[in-house]
């Protein structure tokens, strides 16, 4: 490798000339690499609580950081719970509600959420129960038309273009509003 | 490879110890040419995309139905025995290639929802994750009629797991076995869904029809295929003389 000189270095040289380099950042430059790397440690952790960890460990991890540091963790990891309210993944809203109703110590939004959660699961219930035997009789004649019928088949109207159509217009309108809450 | 009419077995290797850990493991795939309209055929078992020696399963499939002038885009219809990945891993991918209909029994279905939304099982183990399954019917005991051509009775049979179906034809005489049945051994009973009474109680059922090619899930050191009404029958015996009484 050669630079512009024409000096041959070698990739150690580059790198230990980087490595020299943050002997020399800027008080500014330090700061932002450490909120960079305490922001990626809080959103890992709410990763980790979403794929499972138990609270108490998540607050194990906290407690082990420096005290200057725990507030920004813990707001990165409550940013990373809030992004992960979705209709589409009910379980995991619920579980990023409760982390968050616990590290937050505040129920509002979190009650708010949860609130408009349900009556999504509500409309989401009386939606499917009104159309499941229209969506079940479509599905029927659909498979009749590709020449498949029979008393051994039973339609499954869930997985129908229809129905995903529909929960796909509930999701976005339920979306929006919970965009609302969470903002 | 064509067995019979409009019948083709796509077996995986597995008639030796060598063959099985050269191969490891995959399911018989089995498909009934041109069976709805628009020349479309119906797929038995898929098998997965690649297994767990890095073999590319359905990669073989797709050359070996073209081999027979077959291909992978006219599936209509894919048909799962059980919900084990080995048997039904591919079957999203075949869907996405051919925009096939994919049917199951139901307790299959509800078993893989089960283990995915909780993540319970050993089957759901960090590094391996269980394919997901769209179904678009339900297949319970009862007449499965394709096309104008075929009429299929599809049995309910327990055993290996909760809600396993086999498929009869009776115009052409092949049972498709799942893994029911194999060439001296039965389906194991011991993972999540098995049960032996079951088991033994679907063999006595499927015994009873009058088959003259049986199409296994498994080469477990033995054919895939048995053919004939004779050997069928002794096959049927030998489990019940040797395998019975250790289930």
């Amino acid at each position: 490798m050669s630079d512009k000189n024409g000096e041959i270095r070698s990739t150690l040289d580059i790198v230990m000339e980087r490595a020299h380099s943050f002997g020399t950042l800027s008080k500014d430059e330090s700061r932002r690499l450490r909120e960079k790397e305490l922001i990626t440690a809080g959103e890992a952790l709410a990763k980790r609580y979403l794929d499972g960890l138990p609270m108490r460990e998540i607050e194990t991890e906290v407690q082990k950081r420096d005290e200057d540091d725990q507030d920004m963790i813990v707001k990165y990891f409550l940013s990373g719970l809030f992004d992960a309210i979705d209709v589409e993944n009910i379980r995991e809203t619920e579980l990023a509600l409760a982390g968050i109703m616990q590290f937050s110590g505040r129920p509002d939004p979190a009650d708010k959420i949860k609130a408009l959660l349900d009556e999504y699961k509500s409309i989401l219930k009386k939606t499917w129960k009104d159309n499941l035997g229209r969506l079940k009789e479509q599905k029927r004649i659909e498979l009749k038309s590709f020449g498949i019928s029979g008393s051994a088949v039973e339609p499954l109207a869930e997985n129908s273009l229809e129905w995903l159509k529909i929960r796909s217009e509930l999701n976005t309108d339920y979306n929006k509003r919970l965009y609302e809450l969470k903002k | 490879m064509k067995v019979t009419g409009d019948f083709y077995a796509y077996l995986w290797p597995g008639l030796t110890n060598a063959e099985m850990q050269a191969y490891g493991n995959n399911c018989n795939s089995y498909i009934v040419a041109d069976a709805l309209p628009g020349g479309r055929h119906v797929l038995v078992d898929p098998g997965m995309i690649t297994n767990e020696t890095g073999m590319k399963c359905l990669d073989r499939l797709i050359a070996g139905m073209e081999e027979d002038g077959l291909r992978i885009e006219d599936t209509g219809l894919i048909i799962n025995t059980h919900a084990h990945p080995d048997h039904y891993g591919a079957s999203e991918e075949v869907r996405k290639l051919s925009m096939a209909q994919v049917a199951i029994g139901k307790e299959e279905d509800d078993f893989v929802r089960m283990i995915l939304d909780e993540g319970e099982s050993g089957m759901n183990q960090p590094g391996f994750e269980l394919p997901r399954l769209y179904p678009d019917f339900y297949l319970t005991e009862g007449d499965l009629r394709l096309g104008e051509k075929h009429l299929a009775e599809i049995h309910h049979t327990p055993g290996h797991t909760k809600g396993h179906i086999g498929i009869y034809w009776p115009g052409e005489k092949v049972f498709m076995a799942g893994d029911l049945i194999f060439y001296g051994s039965t389906g194991r009973v011991d993972l999540p869904g098995g049960n032996a009474k079951m088991l033994k109680k679907s063999i006595e059922r499927v015994a009873g029809l009058d088959i003259e090619y049986l199409f296994t899930g498994h080469q477990y050191g033995g054919p895939g295929i048995i053919k004939g009404k004779e050997r069928i029958e002794s096959n049927f015996n030998s489990i019940r003389a040797n395998i019975f009484a250790y289930l």
